[in-house]
């Protein structure tokens, strides 16, 4: 009944003014390259005429149609076209564009169901498989680095040498404390875990679901958005394909000089330590671990070495560059092998995928190495034309190994670099003692203490070591597919994924974590209640998934003008992980595998060197299992009226095991609602040189599961270490008037195409608002909430996002030589709208807002805050100003600074960032360079820390500038040595956090270059292969243009080396 | 067709019939609990993370007269209170929060009013009464102990005449975060350490399963205590009676092996509750100095005197705690209970009871057949004497600061606290107003309470 009302309203619309004469028209249909298309049909939407066809030259004429007509012209393998026929006048040339190079005719995959993009309301960003293919890589998410609109990558937070994944963001953060990841689907159901286990060759596509019609099929698992990804599957009567490829990518060692700690020379450490000797402001207990200049210099003062051998050795140790030994010895080439192999095929009723993969890496650092083994299989049975039945297993072995030192295995415990002139050889060319824990003479003395060799030694600790992780990752799916006469079908779909996951760490008892343990516990009768011999650890981990789906769908056309596409399902999920309690032996003979079995953990020893008392470390008595279960109800439909216009709305009701919740907390209900226009469609469109408008709506509600937050208050169990009774740590202190986190969004895009293709893309407008987000409130601490063991977690911040996508393709040259632009635009601005929380909050915690910063509403979520920068004073301290007077009592300063005075400078992640990307095919020689850009936003710089210098050994290059005389502060920012050390932390603060080391991160960075050589048989006929594909790709080619003038690279400034470029290079024969 | 129709159907209806709401009954996390039972209660005061170790004694320990530091090395104190403390600066904090001292106690109070509440809504029954008053018993312990270490703290000691008009501390007797926090008068304050401590040792075993875990004897020990402070010695004397009435173990030092590097033992006979306090800085092993002074007063053949230090660069290190490693002990023990009796006895008039209290802890302490027993002199001379042993006794046990203030009360036994540091000297005169802690920023801040006076 609606629905007829709509589509009179939209009728009596178009008939305003326009006149009803019948005639006829004719045209002629040609491809891009002015050849006729023949055999096209063509019809008018919504009349029950016959079918036209074009000529063997394309020509066609249509009769008996009215101005007020559309035309919709389609053949196999072109766009299909609508047209309005009002201004058509004489013969018409219509230009129809190949499907496949097409911007819009591309199926979008929810995960629930496939829609052609055309038809769809909401926001998607699809990847194909050529573009995903265009990187080579292990694993999976690195490939859509900026090749994705809307994607961002955000690595502010990484830090020290471990490449840690970047987080991702689809359309900036709603959340603050929730999760702010996107949800990952992969082959219909959400994927849990890193997808490490996936190899990307088995990969089809991928798509992002960005707004709320998009992604609210995803319900409370939706508000950061859905990245959909598909695996490969065969078509019917595909004949029998075979496909191997093989690659190989090859790193540069990593550049150690990158970073401005150990760019601080060995002479002006050395410096530095003779300074702080002086002031007597080493702690020489036997456990403080000390320098070996140190060392010597303690020597030269008790008597035990001459001043002269003092000089000259520590003039030796100016020589030494801990980087050049390390990049020798404990660093190399990344090397990453990966070969696959694929069998396609399809018959009538069945068509499988069969994958088989093996990639092995060695890591830049030594000793780290990865291998992994997948299969896939895809297979779908059709038994009948109605029913489907489909079935798919995916297994993954993996492999890894971290044995590597790096320079985090030459740092002190305690200490955040390795000393510059580290040495990890002697004289005699043997692996070298470093300090490492404790003080050196101590640790030389030990044999003649009875105790066992105390050294440690990096270079034998290599091999010394067996530590890594193997995991095996199964996925089984089946499902089926009923379809009726009428446009129903029913599609039940189920998976099992199970997970193991087995680390270990198998330290030789030669290696120093045994023999530190054996000497630690050593008592003063020599008895050692650890035994000498190799300490073992691991624990397994393990991990079920259940997801089980039915859904009924309805997809069919009345009275050909009208479309519409429903479903409707149920969905029930369960993931379980189990971890624990692991193993822990001591004294393991590793010849003949038999470790010691009585150790006494009940009694306390006395231990070394402090002479405490303490237990032997215990293997754990503790299981964990996590359970989370999810029901969900959900439901959409989309009308369209003659392919120009479609409604869209969508809800979904999800409930989910939360704990110490009230029943009807378990569950929310969330939605969408949009619209599309195609407004090229309508008759009295005339825009030539835009043959393509569409326009598109969309407003809805998705949500964001957080567990940590309860209406009781909850506690976990656990083991009390001081009394070995269970304990119980309370987790929440309750809050009965807990919602759940809500994104609202709303979402408006332009869809155009120029004549041709030439420009197509698309505009989008969004705004995401959080609702309710949860945040940890300022409490007076009195009431038992304080620091970090208790938080008072409420719904207290709304925020808001706004901001541009834009994807356009630009078609700069056809024919012989075809080059194409693609051009990626995102504008994203976010700021805090409400945040209900008094503002107790002390300045200072707006300047150091690492990890979090406090919400200010009307600011970015993250933001950076400096404290003014006035100068030096004549004695190189940093002068501040408090009560419009200068000075340097910074304790005064710092508790009194307001917000007001500190500078502000944006927000730390880009506002706007894209890419442009090159493609320049001829015959069959393709190259692609694609150029990305980050602007808008602000990063910290490392800085000089006196603090940190002095008691963590890592300094800045910055301290060869430092003020050291008088005069110096006309000439310099960097504060000189402190003399006063009891305000040296808040000293330092206030240079490391000043505007003199913020700095803009805008830069343009060229991503990679790839050049492909695909051969098939039509290019050179006569080759044994279907297709024969040569490409050569890079990456990490580092920075073009950059802002800041510290040399730093904005998206790594804290981390010891930037990610090495590599190279690759990838054979593919298809037979 | 039909076939394959009906089996759809038929896997649909399972699947949704497969899930009711039971389904999402089950936990996400196994050792998770919401708090209800006996069991979950029990663990909840079992976690001596924070039960026992946020006894909240930074403040006091660092101010005491017990102990210096190398003068070279204060500056590299980076924590603003702790330099302060040390030095008895008016500003203690320099803008910083999170105070331990305050934050510490107050996480224990939490603690214990959550588990008073949810007791309260427990359905009682005679298989769980016994458990359930231990539980009562334990959480009014613990909550009467913070209490006890904030009052110490953070309002001026009790004075009978003074102490309705005195601030106190905030007595939060709910676990409900949203109510605001008052400070009580002084004789609030200790009025509702009494009771709580009084209806405690009611309920409390004679015997606790472990030493982190309150008993009787611990209940009326720690009344004894707030009954010195309290100036009310019958009380003192009677609470000390019967608390060694249950437990009266003295560890005989001459059996106390002086070899390890800290000879005492976790949970030793004389421990009569068990906490303990992390270690700042500036009160590490290698850097705390035992005062000259204090350390001259032991005799050659106080057994203390080797059992409690090893020497060090400027003088002597401390390693006397019954946590059996650098971490302070402290809880209550029997030895500090013979102490308050000898008090109590001596104020109220017995001093031949007070020389014998005194006697009998001493006897422990000296080299066997070494000892030479006090005789009775004047009540001064006695009390002088006490307070001396208590001193030597219980130093870096929480305690001396507490004793400072109660011997402030007395013009004979009050006395400045000195300190030179780089030629400058600090001093703090009796009842001077930085004998009592400012309460932190944050929470004046945000309560709007009333800051002491510094």
């Amino acid at each position: 009944m609606r629905i007829e009302i709509v589509s009179i309203a939209f009728l009596a619309f178009l008939s305003v003014g326009i006149l009803h004469a019948q005639s006829s028209y004719t045209g002629r249909l040609i491809d891009e390259k002015g050849n006729p298309i023949a055999g096209a049909s063509l019809r008018i939407i919504g009349e029950f005429t016959p079918e036209t066809t074009s000529d063997e030259n394309g020509f066609f004429e249509l009769s008996s149609i009215s101005m007020t007509d559309s035309v919709s012209i389609s053949h196999l393998g072109y766009l299909t076209q609508i047209l309005g026929v009002r201004h058509w006048k004489g013969l018409r040339v219509i230009t129809m564009d190949a499907q496949n190079n097409h911007l819009q005719e591309v199926m979008v995959s929810t995960g629930y169901q496939s829609i052609p993009k055309e038809r769809s309301t909401g926001s998607f960003t699809y990847v194909d498989n050529a573009l995903f293919n265009r990187a080579t890589s292990t694993d999976v998410i690195s490939r859509l680095e900026a090749v994705t609109g809307g994607l961002a990558f955000i690595r502010k937070d990484v830090q020290g040498e471990q490449s840690t994944p970047p987080s991702l963001r689809i359309r900036g953060m709603s959340t603050i404390f929730s999760d702010s990841s996107p949800l990952i689907v992969l082959d219909n159901f959400p994927y849990e875990g890193s997808l490490d286990a996936i190899n990307p060759n088995d990969i089809e596509d991928v798509t992002l679901l960005k707004d709320a019609a998009a992604a609210s099929i995803w319900g409370a698992k939706a508000g950061n958005g859905v990245i959909v990804i598909k695996t490969k599957q065969a078509r019917y009567r595909e004949s029998l394909g075979i496909t191997v490829q093989a690659s190989t990518n090859v790193s540069a060692k990593p550049y150690l000089y990158y970073d401005p700690a150990m760019k601080m020379t060995a002479a002006s450490f050395l410096q530095t330590e003779r300074r702080l000797f002086d002031l007597g402001f080493y702690d020489e207990s036997v456990w403080n671990v000390l320098s070996p200049a140190v060392e010597a210099m303690i020597a030269q003062r008790d008597g035990s070495i001459s001043g002269d051998s003092l000089t000259r050795y520590l003039d030796a140790l100016t020589t030494i560059d801990i980087r050049k030994d390390a990049l020798e010895k404990l660093y190399q080439r990344q090397l990453n092998q990966q070969y696959t192999i694929s069998i396609t095929g399809g018959s009538e009723k069945l068509r499988y995928y069969f994958s088989g993969g093996y990639d092995a890496n060695q890591s830049h650092i030594v000793g780290n190495a990865m291998e992994r083994y997948t299969t896939n299989t895809n297979m779908s049975f059709k038994p009948t034309s109605r029913l489907e039945i489909q079935a798919g297993i995916n297994m993954t072995a993996l492999d890894t190994r971290e044995n590597g030192v790096g320079i985090s295995g030459l740092t002190a415990v305690g200490k955040s670099r390795p000393l510059p002139y580290t040495r990890l050889l002697d004289d005699n060319h043997q692996p070298n003692g470093i300090p490492h824990q404790y003080r050196l003479p101590y640790v030389a003395e030990a044999p003649l203490n009875g105790l066992l060799d105390w050294q440690y030694r990096p270079l034998q600790e290599l091999a010394l070591n067996n530590k890594g992780n193997r995991g095996f990752d199964a996925r089984f799916r089946a499902g089926g597919r009923y379809t009726f006469d009428n446009g129903l079908a029913i599609d039940v779909k189920t998976q099992y994924q199970r997970r193991g996951n087995n680390t270990y760490n198998r330290h030789h008892r030669d290696s120093y974590y045994a023999r530190n343990y054996v000497n630690r516990f050593t008592q003063a009768d020599g008895s050692q209640p650890v035994p000498f011999g190799a300490v073992w650890q691991g624990n397994d981990q393990y991990m079920r998934d259940n997801s089980s789906r039915g859904q009924l769908e309805f997809d069919r056309q009345f009275g050909g003008r009208h479309d519409i596409t429903a479903l409707a399902g149920m969905e029930v999920r369960e993931t379980v992980v189990r971890s624990g309690p692991g193993y822990l032996i001591y004294g393991m003979d590793e010849d003949i595998l038999v470790a010691t079995p009585r150790i006494d953990y009940s009694n306390s020893f006395p231990m070394l060197p402090q002479g405490n008392r303490g237990y032997i470390p215990a293997p754990s008595a503790q299981v964990n299992k996590f359970t989370d279960r999810f029901i969900s109800y959900y439901g959409n439909a989309a009308y369209s009226v003659m392919q120009r216009y479609t409604i869209s709305g969508s809800v979904r009701f999800d409930q989910s095991n939360l704990f110490g919740v009230k029943v009807n907390q378990r569950g929310v209900p969330l939605w969408s609602f949009g619209g599309a226009w195609a407004l090229s469609g309508e008759p009295f469109y005339d825009v030539s040189i835009l043959p393509f408008v569409n326009i598109r709506a969309t407003v809805g509600e998705n949500g964001n599961v957080n567990k940590t937050v309860t209406a009781y208050p909850t506690a976990s169990y656990g083991m009390d270490n001081l009394i070995g009774l269970p304990r119980a740590i309370l987790q929440t202190t309750g809050n009965p008037s807990l919602r759940w986190e809500r994104v609202r969004s709303v979402n408006m895009a332009l869809d155009i195409a120029t004549r041709g293709n030439r420009l197509a893309g698309s505009m989008e407008y969004y705004v995401k608002l959080g609702l309710d987000l949860l945040g940890d409130a300022i409490i007076d601490p009195t009431t038992g909430i304080s620091g970090s063991r208790l938080r008072n977690r409420i719904n207290y911040a709304d925020t808001r996002t706004s901001g541009w996508d834009i994807e356009l393709k630009s078609k700069n040259t056809t024919g012989a030589v075809n080059w194409a632009t693609y051009y990626l635009l995102s504008y994203v601005k976010n700021s805090v709208n409400r945040y209900d929380d008094i503002d107790a909050t002390n300045a200072i915690q707006y300047v150091i807002s690492s990890p979090f910063s406090p919400p200010i509403v009307g600011l970015p979520q993250n933001y950076l805050y400096s404290y003014p920068w006035i100068g030096l004073d004549g004695n190189g301290n940093p002068l501040v100003a408090s009560d419009d007077a200068l000075s340097t009592d910074y304790a005064a300063y710092l508790a009194n600074v307001e917000r007001s005075e500190l500078v502000y400078h944006g927000p730390t992640v880009p506002t706007i960032f894209g890419s442009v990307r090159n493609n320049l095919n001829w015959r069959g020689l393709t190259l692609s360079a694609n150029i990305s850009f980050r602007s808008g936003y602000y990063y910290r710089r490392p800085a000089l820390v006196y603090a940190n210098l002095y008691s963590l050994w890592e300094g800045h290059y910055e301290h060869a500038y430092r003020w050291a005389k008088p005069g110096d502060e006309l000439l310099t920012h960097v504060p000189g040595h402190p003399t006063d050390l009891a305000t040296m932390g808040q000293r330092d603060q206030l240079y490391q956090y000043s505007t003199l080391t913020a700095s803009k991160g805008d830069h343009v960075r060229l991503e990679d270059i790839s050049l492909e050589y695909d051969v098939d048989d039509s290019v050179w006929g006569g080759t044994p292969f279907r297709n024969l594909k040569l490409a050569l790709y890079t990456r990490n080619l580092g920075i073009i243009w950059r802002a800041n003038k510290d040399g730093r690279d904005p998206d790594y400034p804290n981390m010891i080396y930037t990610p090495p470029p590599t190279f690759a290079v990838t054979l593919k024969v298809a037979f | 067709m039909n076939v394959v129709t009906k089996l759809f159907g038929v896997a649909c209806f399972f699947l949704l019939v497969g899930c009711g709401r039971n389904f999402l009954d089950i936990k996400p996390d196994q050792s998770q609990v919401v708090p209800t039972t006996i069991r979950d209660l029990w663990a909840i005061l079992d976690y001596t993370t924070i039960m026992n170790r946020a006894s909240g004694h930074a403040l006091s320990e660092m101010s005491t007269d017990d102990f210096f530091i190398d003068p070279a090395l204060l500056p590299l104190i980076s924590n603003p209170e702790q330099r302060n403390a040390y030095l008895w600066k008016s500003d203690l904090y320099e803008g910083k929060e999170e105070i331990a001292d305050w934050n510490g106690p107050y996480s224990v109070v939490f603690h214990t009013n959550l588990v008073l509440e949810r007791l309260e809504s427990l359905e009682r029954n005679v298989h769980i009464q016994e458990q359930w008053e231990q539980l009562r018993g334990s959480a009014l312990f613990f909550r009467a102990w913070s209490f006890h270490s904030l009052a110490q703290a953070f309002c001026p000691t009790f004075n009978s005449e003074s102490a309705a008009n005195d601030l106190g501390i905030p007595l939060r007797l709910e676990s409900d975060i949203t109510s605001t926090s008052r400070r009580a008068s002084v004789q609030d304050t200790y009025q509702r350490i009494e009771k709580d401590l009084l209806e405690a040792a009611s309920l409390l075993p004679a015997e606790p399963l472990v030493k982190t875990r309150p008993s009787k004897a611990a209940a009326y020990a720690l009344l004894s205590r707030l009954y010195l402070i309290m100036a009310e010695y019958v009380n003192a004397l009677e609470m000390a009676n019967r608390s060694l009435d249950l437990n009266d173990n003295l560890l005989d030092y001459n059996e106390v092996d002086p070899t390890p590097s800290y000879p005492f033992d976790l949970f030793n006979a004389e421990v009569i509750f068990h906490a303990n306090m992390s270690i700042p800085a500036i009160l590490s092993a290698s850097r705390l100095y035992v005062s000259p002074e204090l350390y001259d007063d032991y005799d050659e053949c106080d057994l203390r005197k080797v059992l409690y230090f090893r020497p060090g660069v400027l003088g002597h290190h401390y390693r006397g705690s019954y946590n059996g490693s650098a971490a302070f002990f402290t809880g209550l023990t029997t030895a500090e209970l013979w102490l308050n009796k000898a008090e109590a006895n001596a104020r109220i008039g017995n001093q031949e009871a007070a020389v014998s209290d005194l006697n009998t802890l001493l006897r422990f302490r000296y080299k066997r057949n070494s000892f030479v027993e006090r005789h009775v002199g004047s009540v001064e001379d006695l009390l002088g004497r006490i307070f001396l042993e208590r001193r030597k006794e219980l130093l870096f046990r929480g305690v001396r600061w507490g004793d400072l203030r109660r011997m402030n009360r007395e013009s004979g036994f009050s006395q400045t606290l000195m300190r030179e540091v780089g030629g400058q000297v600090h001093t703090l005169p009796p009842g001077d107003p930085r004998y009592v802690f400012p309460i932190p920023d944050e929470v004046i801040r945000i309560t709007g309470m009333q800051q002491n006076p510094r």
